[in-house]
């Protein structure tokens, strides 16, 4: 290998960056494209990166632009951010996300809006905290602050409807056992 | 500051880094310390994040995700040595050829995958003319020209790739190996798939059976041996296309 840790640098980030990857694309196969891609980038230009404590966040936004220069090939997306909050956020327990399986928070997080998504994705699955995503993504602390409290707010929206979902699959079976038994 | 804007900057903390440097959230945690209906939340908020996070990263990884990623650095590792040592590597070749003239005989060598997948995706990149021994659509009948041409070409192709159309056929010599060029239009891919077949015997590390993936420069790629044939995919296509056709 070029880079010097390079070895620690894809085993330390690569399951953050496919579940980041996944959040974005929607696809475990474009996931895993994305990752591979973001780690041939780092093969190839991430000895220009000086400050090794920089890394992560390279990667990050590295893969956030792959995904954007793919996505510019397929669609456009309009962005309507509001500048006030509309509504109370809504109260889902951790309880209820508890009780949920993995793919269908990971679910949940890809159906929140792409512009509240990529931070709030950076937020959840790397700890970036809101100064580093701001630095990442170029936007002001101010906006990534309204991006992360508006994606928790669809967050909690489609976690819970996912659990509602889930509820309404569990089929009663007292009703007909008990009449067959009597 | 009310307790709806309080919790909208709070959202964005974590309980542990807390910059009371910042007004806003200084003002924020003010307002926690004097509603405790307003603390309990941010518990309740904080203990949700833990739940997500804890949900997101139990999200299945592919388990051969890590080594396809490492397959592919080795792939720019040597690519990268190459370009730093062209000109040494040009000027010693030239040399061996002037010791060597008038005695160099093409002689069969094994040669290691990689660089059998950069030599053959170089010949794409920059040496290929795009000409075909045999223009063909039909690959029963470019299988049965190369038959002719040798006895030795036995091709064994996914069921994918082998019904679908192809463009034709080109033989090249790789370290005085043969290997066989064939451009196969998927259908589904999109664009085409190139082939490169050589013997199993010229590299030293041929892979088994299940497909080796690497993303190169301007390819995406995939090598396997079945048989006493090893082949090379090439394709501008995604990797989910390509492993469609394999």
């Amino acid at each position: 290998m070029s880079n010097p840790g390079i070895d620690s640098h894809v085993e330390r980030f690569y399951q953050s960056l496919y579940h980041f990857a996944l959040s974005l694309a929607r696809s475990d196969v474009v996931a895993a494209d994305l990752t591979q891609e973001t780690y041939y980038l780092w093969a190839s230009r991430g000895h220009q990166l000086r400050d090794a404590t920089k890394v992560k966040s390279w990667l990050f936004t590295t893969l956030h632009r792959e995904f954007l220069r793919r996505q510019r090939h397929l669609n456009r997306f309009p962005h309507h951010e509001t500048s006030e909050v509309e509504h109370e956020l809504p109260v889902v327990s951790s309880t209820v996300v508890n009780d949920l399986d993995s793919i269908a928070v990971m679910q949940a997080l890809q159906r929140v809006d792409e512009h509240y998504r990529v931070p709030l994705a950076m937020f959840y699955l790397e700890q970036f905290s809101y100064k580093e995503i701001a630095q990442a993504l170029d936007l002001p602390v101010g906006t990534v602050m309204s991006r992360l409290a508006r994606g928790k707010s669809q967050l909690r929206v489609f976690l819970g409807e996912a659990a509602t979902g889930a509820a309404e699959k569990i089929i009663p079976m007292t009703g007909s056992r008990t009449q067959s038994n009597g | 500051m009310n307790s709806l804007e309080a919790k909208f900057i709070l959202e964005a903390c974590r309980s542990g880094d807390l910059d009371e440097t910042d007004p806003k959230i200084a003002e924020a945690i003010q307002s926690m310390e004097s509603d405790p209906e307003l603390s309990q939340w941010f518990a309740a908020s904080q203990e949700f994040d833990r739940a997500v996070i804890a949900k997101l990263k139990a999200v299945p990884v592919p388990s051969e995700l890590a080594e396809r990623i490492r397959a592919g650095q080795k792939v720019v590792a040597v690519q990268a040595r190459w370009n730093r040592r062209e000109w040494l590597k040009l000027a010693a070749l030239l040399m061996l050829l002037a010791a060597l003239a008038g005695l160099l005989i093409p002689r069969m060598r094994s040669h290691d995958l990689a660089t059998f997948r950069n030599d053959m995706a170089h010949f794409m990149d920059h040496q290929w003319d795009h000409a075909f021994d045999l223009p063909d659509p039909d690959f029963t009948t470019i299988k049965n020209w190369l038959a002719s041409q040798s006895d030795s070409v036995q091709l064994e192709l996914p069921l994918t790739l082998a019904s679908s159309r192809t463009i034709g056929c080109k033989t090249l010599s790789w370290h005085g190996n043969k290997a066989t060029l064939i451009c196969f239009v998927p259908k589904g891919a999109g664009t085409v798939v190139h082939i490169l077949v050589v013997d199993r015997s010229a590299i030293s590390d041929a892979p088994g059976e299940e497909p080796q993936h690497a993303r190169l420069p301007n390819w995406n790629s995939a090598i396997w041996s079945r048989g006493d044939k090893t082949y090379l995919a090439l394709t501008t296509a995604d990797s989910a296309k390509l492993e469609m056709c394999l």
